[in-house]
């Protein structure tokens, strides 16, 4: 388990150098000047010349990808082109409203997806619409459902709101900056039920296309599981069908579903882009919408590192869960 | 008996029995899917010829409603006829994804060949490589590298490209190792026919029917995560027809004028669609033999 554990680390490890080692030769390829951002467009060609040396630009590439990579670990992500500060304080402001986002997303992508396998599973009479719904949810780009989201439930019924994440201003009540929990620890509770208002939409819209995902091979499990012959002893023993499929079908199931929910949290990152900018919400997503628009390839890269490493330690952090859950798997 | 007596007949009746068999089977969605998505292609390739107005030139008055006369689909802030941008929206959607899927099959058939085929260190170290690109967000990756490369058409499709091989290396790794370890490839091996005919051959023809299948269902998501690429303004810029950037153009009109930013989130949301359906029934069809 150790072993396993040490192994598991050190190819996270690996995975991110070799993603630092990408994002540097994008950098290098967009032929963007970084001294640019820190002097501006109008400043002198000395001016220029001087913050080039001064930030060791003018050294050989292999000296400052090391430099870059020395900078990483102290936090400095580089200036953003477009906002002229560090990019590392626009993400800090924004990730927390992204964690909180995709928490919920991913929470509705799993409630959802459990739903649609289950009733799937037991042959309930709905099933057949639920599964042409999620169905058809799944080929919409994510933009559309929320689109819709809004104008149905903004726009005609007037339930939820327009956008934003708060309705009590840009400041966190409180230590995480995730609303909700600091909202209960503050004792808000008007702050903390603002907050799960104001995340119901965009949520629920992220989490269809994963929802479908994970539901999916939640079924092929279930199914393969039902028929073996674990559960048809637990049948012939007397075993309720409901006990059947809680207790032998959906947790031989847990496996495969869990690295299916690894590989959509990937999926799921893409899609809260794409919502961020719709409802306005303050979040990394909007930062990197931002970014493209203003070419800032040290914002987008940023970006791209932050849910790089997010992606890959969730990723590591569902194979340990695995061998947690069944320890042959660390043996092979 | 005219059957016994006639062997051609027999077999031709043995061919229709077949067919319908085949044909009650497969669900009528496979072949709604197809045809749909047949009708569609074709109505995009036929886009400048179907289109009644220019997509990039102002058709009439701005926020004219679907079903006006003359502007089946209405007309968008700027005036520009929607119908007519989504024609050649869809045509840039389709041609995305058949070069994404063009290039993911021959980059990632190219490397699981190589890899499935050679076996040894090429093997490891081209698979490590692979799963190294698995190993990141995709689609995250894909955004980084179109931005690197400044927001057009083809910076988009190399992105998106740099991420959408590594499934296909895979997965023709494990059908060509698969079918390197049945005995008629052993029996190639000691008759000493040599690597390339054995490829060319044996292995190539073995992993094609799963390529396909693999490849037609993948064609819906892609068209959906490219039309997301294009949302956030990593595409064709601003006057170009792409069906992302209409719908995130139109999103400012969203509670006043929805079809605008609606209408090409549907077009989107019905290319992928026919897209799934039809790889359901690509699948159907060759994973019965």
């Amino acid at each position: 388990m150790i072993m396993f554990l040490i192994r598991r680390v050190a190819s996270m490890l690996g995975v991110l150098l070799a993603l630092t080692i990408a994002l540097f030769a994008l950098q290098e390829v967009s032929g963007i000047d970084p001294a640019k951002a820190y002097v501006g467009a109008n400043a002198s060609a000395e001016a220029l010349e001087r913050t080039r040396v001064a930030l060791g630009l003018d050294q050989p590439a292999i000296t400052r990808y090391f430099d870059y990579l020395v900078g990483l670990f102290h936090g400095d992500l580089q200036n953003s082109l477009r906002t002229r500060t560090p990019v590392s304080d626009g993400l800090a402001t924004a990730f927390p409203a992204t964690v909180e986002l995709a928490v919920w997303a991913l929470g509705f992508a799993l409630i959802l997806g459990s739903l649609f396998a289950v009733l799937t599973v037991v042959k309930w009479k709905g099933a057949a619409v639920v599964r042409v719904v999620l169905l058809s949810g799944a080929s919409a780009p994510t933009f559309l459902l929320t689109m819709i989201g809004l104008l149905v439930f903004y726009g005609n019924l007037g339930l939820l709101p327009a956008g934003g994440r708060s309705s009590f201003g840009a400041t966190s009540p409180g230590p995480t900056g995730l609303y909700v929990i600091d909202g209960l620890l503050a004792g808000r509770l008007d702050v903390a039920g603002d907050a799960i208002w104001h995340l119901l939409l965009p949520a629920a819209c992220a989490a269809i296309s994963p929802a479908v995902s994970i539901g999916r091979v939640l079924v092929d499990g279930l199914k393969i599981n039902l028929v073996s012959d674990h559960a048809r002893t637990a049948r012939a023993a007397g075993m309720r069908e409901s006990l059947v499929l809680a207790r032998h079908a959906v947790r031989n199931s847990l496996g495969a579903t869990l690295s299916m929910v690894g590989i959509q949290a990937g999926m799921l990152l893409g899609g809260l882009v794409v919502v961020e900018k719709i409802v306005s919400w303050p979040g990394v997503g909007s930062y990197l919408d931002k970014s493209v628009q203003a070419s800032d390839f040290p914002g987008i890269a940023g970006v791209a590192l932050l849910l790089g490493i997010t992606y890959v330690a969730l990723n590591t952090l569902v194979d340990v869960l695995q061998v947690v859950a069944d320890r042959r798997i660390a043996l092979s | 008996m005219s059957v016994i007596e006639n062997p051609t007949a027999a077999r031709a009746a043995k061919k229709w029995a077949r067919i319908t068999a085949l044909r009650k089977r497969t669900p009528v969605s496979d072949g709604i899917g197809m045809a749909g998505l047949a009708l569609v292609v074709l109505i995009a390739l036929l886009a400048p010829v179907l289109a009644p107005y220019s997509p990039i030139l102002r058709a009439g008055e701005a926020f004219l409603p679907p079903l006006t006369p003359g502007y089946l689909l209405g007309t968008d802030g700027v005036g520009y006829d929607i119908l007519s941008r989504m024609l050649f929206g869809l045509r840039a959607s389709i041609a995305s994804a058949a070069i994404v899927i063009a290039s993911g099959v021959i980059i990632g058939g190219a490397v699981g060949l190589l890899a499935g085929s050679v076996g040894g260190w090429v093997d490891n170290g081209l698979m490590r490589v692979t799963d190294l690109f698995l190993a990141f967000p995709g689609i995250v990756i894909a955004m980084a590298v179109a931005a690197a490369l400044g927001a057009s058409f083809s910076s988009a499709l190399i992105g998106v490209a740099v991420v959408w091989w590594p499934m296909y290396a895979r997965l023709v790794r494990g059908e060509v190792r698969s079918w390197a370890a049945r005995p008629h490839l052993e029996a190639a091996v000691l008759a000493g026919v040599p690597w390339s005919r054995r490829v060319r051959r044996h292995l190539l023809p073995g992993v094609t029917s799963t390529v396909v299948v693999a490849a037609s269902l993948d064609v819906g998501g892609l068209v959906v995560a490219m039309s997301g690429l294009s949302f956030i303004g990593l595409g064709s810029p601003a006057p170009a027809p792409e069906l992302g950037s209409m719908a995130a153009q139109g999103m400012q009109y969203l509670l006043q004028f929805w079809w605008i930013p609606v209408i090409p989130g549907l077009g989107v949301m019905l290319l992928a669609l026919l897209a799934n359906l039809a790889g359901d029934g690509v699948r159907d069809l060759l994973s019965r033999r």
